[in-house]
């Protein structure tokens, strides 16, 4: 694993055990004197590693993370991701996330975003919790039709595999058990 | 963090795609017979992303018009350098030749929001960019950052 050009990973998903994660680039960093706040991404891996954990539970094993934490940024303000599962169970796994998680910050409600301290964007609940941001896909439909500029159609993961400023493309990680 | 004006223009072109995508979501969620209910949550994560992307382009633009946040105990200091950059219209190019640094260390400093840079380089950044910042000290159960 190794950062490109323009600090990302080359497009492709990359798996990794959440062990592996932790003694990967993406924590550990580059070793050649890049500044690297190994201990902060550490940490945010320790909190990813706490929603996964209630993802399996609920039989969700699909899960992916992209965003700055995936890129090579010293110290990326969280771990932005998404997971795979039926529409129709939405409601359903909702409830049950929520069961098991004390502050039920399971949820994607636009009016349940905050601020924090001076940041340009409001945050999900679990985000506030957990420094984590998992979003629900429902799978790999036919699509809107709609292209971004690379070709690829605007389903909702591939606005996790492309940078969110300039939409450049790039690789991201998926979780194994 | 939205840097350049094609960065702009391209997420403004996608806020508008993404309400045309989320209309045909909620289209499919109808055919496949759910409930409103259940569309409404199924839509939510699509809505609450495409607020956040919004809330970045409303950042760019207070940032093109000078407006600036609040730093509270340099937390966000680097990405107002970043904003104040922006605003004055300097290039990375121009911001490294001013330093004498390469435009790649520059965009480095950037995507990293200047993190571990000492007071003495952010003090040579801040003189580059002829800007300029005034603290204000408030007794810590005023702000609490």
């Amino acid at each position: 694993m190794e950062f490109n050009d323009f600090g990302l990973l080359p497009p492709g998903d990359y798996k990794l055990t959440i062990e592996q994660l932790k003694n990967s680039l993406l924590v550990i960093g580059p070793q050649d004197g890049t500044i690297w706040d190994a201990e902060w991404r550490a940490f945010l891996v320790d909190q990813l590693e706490l929603m996964v954990k209630q993802l399996w539970s609920v039989g969700v094993n699909d899960i992916f993370i992209d965003g700055s934490f995936v890129e090579n940024k010293a110290h990326p303000n969280d771990i932005d991701g998404y997971f795979e599962c039926d529409v129709k169970d939405l409601q359903t796994l909702v409830r049950e996330l929520n069961i098991q998680e004390p502050d039920k910050i399971w949820t994607w409600d636009s009016k349940s975003r905050k601020p924090y301290k001076g940041y340009t964007k409001k945050q999900l609940p679990m985000w506030h919790k957990y420094r984590v941001e998992l979003y629900p896909h429902y799978g790999f439909g036919p699509g809107t039709g709609i292209l971004d500029k690379y070709g690829n159609n605007l389903l909702f993961p591939s606005a996790f595999r492309q940078t969110r400023d300039t939409f450049q493309p790039k690789g991201i990680v998926k979780i194994v058990k | 963090m939205i840097k350049t004006e094609s960065a702009y223009r391209e997420a403004v072109e996608k806020l508008n795609q993404d309400k045309e995508f989320i209309e045909l979501e909620k289209k499919k969620f109808v055919e496949m017979g759910l409930d409103k209910e259940h569309i409404e949550l199924a839509i939510q994560p699509y809505v609450s992303f495409h607020e956040q992307l919004k809330e970045e382009v409303e950042y760019y633009e207070r940032t093109k018009r000078g407006e600036f946040d609040t730093v509270i105990n340099l937390r966000t200091l680097g990405r107002t350098l970043i904003a104040y950059r922006i605003y004055i219209g300097m290039s990375q190019q121009e911001l490294a030749e001013k330093l004498g640094v390469s435009a790649s260390q520059v965009s480095r400093d950037e995507r990293n929001e200047y993190y571990g840079a000492t007071i003495e380089r952010i003090q040579q950044i801040m003189d580059a960019l002829n800007m300029v910042s005034v603290t204000k000290i408030n007794p810590s159960d005023v702000v609490s950052a």
